[in-house]
Order: C-alpha cells, then structure tokens, then sequence
C-alpha cells in the first residue's frame, strides 16, 4: 500500500556528453523527465534524426509484415506468453552499430514485395487476354487485318447464336446486289458467333451497316499478329511473370531467415526515437545542457553516483513536488491488481493507494461471482502452469495471471462453501455412471447451496458490500484527519457512519427484514432505542457540515440535499445484488450443462457423448462467466467503492527506459 | 385434465418468454457489437481479443432468460418437480416477465453501448478497461430484473 516517494533531480553537464548521459539514463530506467522549458527546443539535427529513427521502424515492421505473409511465422497465444529474447547492454551496444545491413534488406524486401505483385498482376493480365483471344484461335490472319486492295475484311462477333445460313440469309435480303464474298464462322457458343467476312469494297458500306444494326462489334483485342501467334505470346509473358513471382517468392524464404535483425533494426530505433524524443525536453545553452526530473528516493543515490562517477556532470537531488508522478508498488499478493487501480486512474495530490486494501475485496468479490471450484482450479492450475512455465513472459502479462490465480484461488474457496464443482457434475456423473441412488449428495456444500437458500445469500451479499462501502468511507475519514479537515470529516463520514449505522439498528429487527430474509435479527431494545438517536445525531451532523463553507441557508439547502444521497447508498449495496445473481448463473448453468450431458444415461455412446457436451459446455460457460465475474468485480470497485473516496488523476511515473521493446529486451545491469 | 395442462402451458409460456425475450435481445446487442468488432478488425486485427469480449457483454441476457427458464422447467415436473395448477402456471409466467422484458431491452441498449465502447477502442487501444464499463453499466438492470425472477421462481 504505498506510493513510491520520489526525488527530484536536476543534471547538468557538457553538451558532447547530452547524448551518452541520455543512453545511460535509458538503460538504467529510473528518471522520469519532465519538459524543461515551454517552447519545442528547435535542433533540426535532432529532429531529423528522429524522422530518421521513426523512418527505420516503420520499413522494419512493413518489412516484417511483408515477410509474415511470405514465410508466416508462429504467433499463436504460446508464443505470445514466450516472452522477449534477452540480451545484454553490452550486446545491445555492439549490434546497435552496424544495423545499415537491416536497414538494407527491409528496403529490398519491401521493394521486391512491389514486384512480386507487379508480377502477379501482369501474370493476371495474360490470362485474361489469353482467355479473350481463344474464340480467334482459328484465324488465319491478324487481327487488325482490314482487307486487300480491293475487298474489306470485317472481323468481329455478332451476339448470339448464329450459323452460316442464317447470316448468308441475312446478307442476302438487306445487301441483294452483293454477291461475290467470302463468309466463315469461327467456333462460337451461345452468347456470341465470331466471324470473318470479306467482300469487295463497292458492297462494303452496305454489308457494314447491316452488321452494325445486328450488333457486330469488333473484338477487344488488337493485335497485328495472328491469334494464334498473339496467344503463345501472351501465354509466354504469363508464364514468365509466374516465374518471376516464384523466384521472388524464394528469394522471401531466404530472407526470412535473417528476420531476427529486422526484429532488432526495430526495437533498436524504437529505443533511439525514445532517447531523441526526450531531448527535445531537455534544456540547453551553447555548451551545457539540463535535465529536469524524477527518480525514485531508492536508487536517487546510486543513479548520482553513477552518473557522477562516469561523466563530467553535476547532480543536484532535491525534495519531490506534489506533483511528482506516481509509481505505486505493494507487496506480491496485492501487486497484480495494480493494473486494475492503473486502469481507474492513480492516485491523485494527497490522495492513497487504494490496491492493497481494494485487491482483498477484489478477490472475494470475484470469487463469489464464478463460485465453482472446477473453474477455479482450471484458473489456479493453468496460471500456475503459465507463470511457471514462461518466466519471461512479458511484465503486463505476468502481473495478469498473477492476478488471475489468487481469483482462481478464491473462487475454489467459495466453489466449496457453496458445494459447485463444474456445477453438480460429482452427483451426476455418480447417479449416471455408477449407480448412486439420486437422492445421496456426495459433494455437500460446506457452508449452504445458493439455490436453495438464495434469500440467505442475498442478505450476506448485502453484508459484504455494506463492509465494502464502509472501508471505502473510512479511507476517506482517514484521508480528512490526515489533512485536518475536521468540519468536512463531521459531514460527510462521521455524519453518514452514524446515520447509516442507526438505520441498520432500525431496520434489522423490523417487519421488513423479517419478510425478506424470514427471520430478524434480534437487537435489545436499547440498542434500537440508541439506534434512533444516533441515526437522528448523524442526519444532523451531515445536515449542518456537509456545506459548511456556504451561508446558513444555502448551507442547510446543500445539507438537506446531501442527506438524500441516502438513496446513493441503497442503491449502491443493492448494487452487490449482483453477487448472488452471477453466482447462480455460473452454478445453473453448470446443472444445465450436466444435465443435458446425462440425458443420454450410462453406456458407450452415452459416454462419448457425456464428454463432448461436458467439455464443450464447461469451456463456454467458464469462458462467459469468468468475463461477467472479471468485468463486475471491476464495477464494484469502480462505481462504488472508489466512488466513495478516491479522485485519481495521478500522472503515472514513465521513465525513459527500455521497456517498450517488442521482440528483444536489454537485461538491467 | 385440461386445468391441469393448463398450468404446464402458462409455465411453459413464462419460460418460453424469459428465454425468446432475453435471448433474442442478446442476439440483437451481440449482433450490432459484431458488426462493429468487425469494422475494427479490418484496420487493426490486433485488438481481436479485447472486441471479441465488448462484443460479447451484451450476451449475459440471453443466458439469464436461460437460467431463469431452466429453473422452471426444473419446478413444473418437465426435468423435475411436480405440475402445477392453472393458477400457479400463472404465477411463473409473471415471474418469468422481468428477466424476459428487462433483458430483451437491456441487451438491445447495452449492443449500443458496445457498439460506442468498440469505436473508442479503435481509437484510443488503451482504455480498454474503461471501454468495457460503460456497456456493463447497463447490465446492472439485467442482472436487477433476474434477481426478482430468480428469487420469486425459486420461491413458489
């Protein structure tokens, strides 16, 4: 439950050394600067290495991407959970220098990609001319042969269906003073019959108009070869992009083998635009140079030392502002739910850190929502398994599962007390299999069973979220004292502490109670009688104090309305309603799934399919609970317990460092 | 005879509803988020994983309408219990109609919701965890209107 403290730091030194400082300071990872003066220092040097660093990572990751579809690569969920390669600084260093040969084989990459599908489209290209051509195989002549001296010669298709009768028929009754031509039909179909006509110029006008009006039109190929020759040579230039493209496509193989240095080309010019982009915060003069910034009080000294010891600069360390950026740390069981805290906000000026207090309840909320040991295990066992097995997985990820088995841990718990295993899938596979009489439980809950009792969890729900509301209100009356904020304090915690308090006195014992949970809960008289009086004591005190800044009338306006956030606070514990409902749901669902698997009995195929139904089922149910369970707990911290004293607005602590890597990552030294 | 079958149909109905009504809201909210999901993966086919789950917050309806359904088939002597009279049938129809309005309702608006969540994803990648509490929000009243079906069908 901490806050890291932090130290503010200030190094100057000489100009040559800015950029070998800024490279220590990255592989060290702990200061986090901040800009040091209002307008954009104007380097053009630096920029340009920029635009030339951010150049370098987008060829890599094109080049990568175009390798990928090439020679894909395996990126399923294992390999994700692989984690990066490590490699020393020293490492680092000595293949940051001669990166130009990367630098090369993206840009040739990229550019014989190009070809690949230039080649491509051009193999395309033949295939269709080759296709519009077969009709004309037959043709002795060009294409673009128009006739002789003496004769025209039309070459074209007419639509449809045709035969040498009919078009000598046609002819024949539109053109009856030509008589000396010379008509051949080429192997047509249905929808087209190409032909060659050639007849003497004097007839030609008249047989061309004739055509026209039957649709003839010329064929969208022109070529002053014949078909046939137009054909191999069309088939040739396809053949030979074809090859073009598989030599590409091999040469991509070969490529692929040296992706490693692309890999390193891009987080290494990812690791340099970091570094240049933070220059452009420093500040300088003609020889010197300033950075302003944080580091944690831990390794504040060794980071002086250090920089001190090596280079010729002035450390100054002072006190932390308020608004130092915020890096939380707690210890291993509350740490994994940090992301989540993170995912709210951090904490704001003088606000606390909520994770350790907020992942207790984080725990049991969820575990009460998935309530199935067999899930349960699934999670503790297959996060073990995960954590265990890829111990470099990345950080974000480790806190994840992290987090994940202590859930899985609790939902075990609760799945006992509540007597679910995969639902009641101990009964049913006893009743069906085994032959146990229906009426013999053999998993009994340990506490009670949900569905038979729902009223009964309903009233605990009730109870942990009051609990839940209660922490959230006392950290807010600890956060006031802690500022000395007394009248606030009276107002808007004590006030509510004791009017909620005297409420619960009154409705415990009342008719109300008694009907929803069938029993009240017995409280002595005098405590009932106590009860009314602090109730009417807290409702003053929230009245007079929870604007007590304002003119008495307006201040008594705003109490009037502060006291009916009495209706916030109902809504809010019915809002824990949720547990029982998410709880059933998983529970049911798992009796349905068992259920439906057992409806076949006992015996061979009834076996097979008691599996297929059971497996395919859990999975489905696992996998949709355990998102509804994730995504309320998330609520009810969220809505109503951080609604209760926390503002956030913290700026998370983002040392320039070597985290943001994607393939590899630079071991710390 | 009849009265008897009478209070199996007007339970069956109950249970017909709450599992057509929630379901079919659920395939209308799931429906809208896909589309949108879809829309996202075109450009960025990394964030799959986090649209898949907006996506999918709209289908808890469907599954309570289940659960609540399931409860009652369990009661009315279909896979357990005994046949109710005419005038018990209705009472599980009534009992069925919160989670079956409620969740057809619901789930259609929490598909908007989704559906806006998604679009802020593909903007902004990081506010994952935002994005998906605005949807949940509206499933609180889902979960409301279960709670009254559950608790009253598995009191009669």
């Amino acid at each position: 439950m901490a806050i890291v403290p932090m130290q503010k730091m200030l190094i100057c030194g000489a100009r040559e050394e800015e950029s070998s400082v800024m490279k220590a300071l990255q592989r060290q990872g702990s200061f986090h600067l901040i800009p040091l003066k209002e307008e954009q220092l104007d380097a053009p040097e630096i920029r340009e290495t920029l635009t030339r660093a951010e150049k370098r990572i987008q060829t890599a990751e094109q080049a990568l991407k175009v390798l990928q579809q090439y020679e894909p690569e395996e990126t399923g969920l294992l390999a994700s959970l692989a984690g990066a390669e490590e490699l020393s600084p020293e490492d680092w260093q000595a293949r940051s220098g001669n990166t130009e040969a990367a630098v090369a084989l993206a840009e040739e990459i990229i550019a014989k990609d190009r070809q690949i599908n230039e080649a491509n489209a051009r193999a395309a290209r033949a295939q269709v001319q080759a296709e519009g051509l077969i009709p004309w195989k037959k043709l002795g002549l060009p294409l673009d042969f128009t006739g002789t001296e003496s004769t025209r010669a039309f070459i074209g298709a007419l639509p449809g269906a045709w035969t040498e009768e009919s078009i000598r028929t046609l002819l024949a009754e539109n053109c009856p003073q030509m008589e000396a031509y010379s008509l051949e039909l080429l192997a047509g179909d249905a929808s087209q019959t190409p032909l060659v006509l050639v007849c003497l110029n004097e007839d030609a006008a008249g047989a061309e108009d004739i055509l026209r009006k039957k649709g003839f039109a010329r064929p969208l190929i022109s070529s002053d070869k014949t078909p046939e020759d137009a054909i191999s040579d069309v088939k040739f230039e396809r053949a030979s992009a074809i090859t073009e493209a598989e030599e590409l496509k091999a040469w991509m193989k070969t490529a692929a083998a040296r992706r490693k240095e692309l890999e390193f080309l891009c987080d290494d010019a990812t690791l340099e635009a970091e570094r240049l982009a933070s220059f452009q915060k420093a500040g300088e003069s003609r020889s010197a140079f300033f950075l302003e910034g944080y580091v944690p009080q831990a390794k504040a000294a060794a980071l002086q030392k250090k920089l001190e010891d090596k280079y010729t600069v002035n450390v100054i360390v002072s006190e932390a502002e308020e608004d130092a950026p915020v890096l939380l740390q707690n210890n291993r069981l509350s740490a994994p739910t940090e992301s989540v805290v993170e995912s709210y906000g951090l904490p704001g000026k003088g606000e606390i850190d909520p994770t350790t207090i907020m992942s207790f309840f984080y725990y049991v909320l969820f575990g009460m929502m998935l309530s199935d040991a067999g899930y349960g295990l699934l999670m503790v066992i297959g996060c073990a398994v995960a954590l265990k097995k890829f111990p470099k997985m990345a950080q974000s990820t480790k806190k994840m599962l992290t987090m994940f088995f202590w859930c899985g841990l609790s939902t075990t718990v609760w799945g006992f007390l509540f007597g679910s295993f995969f639902g009641d899938a101990i009964d049913v596979i006893a009743h069906t299999f085994f032959g146990v009489p229906a009426e013999k439980q053999i998993l009994k809950a340990l506490w009670f069973t949900p569905l038979n009792e729902p009223m009964r969890l309903l009233i605990f729900c009730f109870a942990i979220g009051l609990i839940h509301l209660f922490v959230g209100l006392g950290i807010k009356g600890h956060l006031l004292i802690r500022e000395k904020r007394w009248k606030d304090f009276l107002g808007s915690v004590l006030g509510w502490f004791m009017l909620l308090f005297g409420l619960l006195m009154l409705l415990l014992p009342s008719d109300i109670y008694a009907s929803i949970a069938s029993a009240a809960v017995p409280i002595p008289l005098w405590l009932q009688t106590a009860g009314k009086y602090i109730a009417l004591a807290g409702a003053v005190l929230v009245l007079l104090f929870a604007a007590w800044e304002k003119k008495i009338g307006l201040r008594l306006a705003m109490g009037a309305y502060e006291l009916y956030g009495v209706t916030g606070w109902l809504s809010d514990v019915l809002s824990y309603s949720r547990l029982l409902a998410l709880g059933l749901a998983t529970g049911v669902i798992a009796s349905v799934i068992n259920t439906m698997a057992a409806m076949m009995g006992n015996g061979v195929l009834g076996t097979i399919l008691f599996i297929i139904i059971f497996l395919i089922g859990h999975a489905l149910n696992m996998a949709i609970n355990l998102l509804g369970a994730y995504v309320h707990t998330n609520r009810l911290q969220f809505v109503e317990f951080f609604g209760k004293f926390y503002e956030a607005g913290g700026e998370a602590f983002e040392p320039l460092g070597t985290g943001n890597t994607k393939y590899y990552h630079m071991e710390e030294n | 005879m009849l009265n008897e079958n009478l209070g199996i149909f007007y339970a069956l109905l109950g249970a017909a509803l709450a599992a057509f009504l929630a379901g079919s809201g659920s395939a209308i909210g799931v429906g809208m988020g896909g589309r949108a999901a879809a829309g996202v993966l075109t450009e960025k086919p990394e964030l799959f994983a986090k649209v898949l789950i907006l996506q999918l917050l709209p289908g808890t309806q469907g599954i309570y309408g289940l659960l609540v359904a399931f409860v009652v088939l369990g009661k009315i002597g279909i896979l357990n219990g005994t046949a109710p009279d005419a005038a018990k049938g209705l009472l599980f129809l009534a009992a069925c109609l919160p989670i079956g309005v409620a969740g057809l309702v619901s789930a259609i608006h929490q598909g908007k919701a989704s559906v806006a969540a998604i679009s802020l994803l593909a903007k902004r990648p990081s506010s994952f965890g935002r994005a998906m509490l605005l949807p949940a929000m509206v499933e609180t009243y889902a979960i409301l209107a279960l709670l009254v079906s559950l608790l009253t069908v598995s009191r009669l």
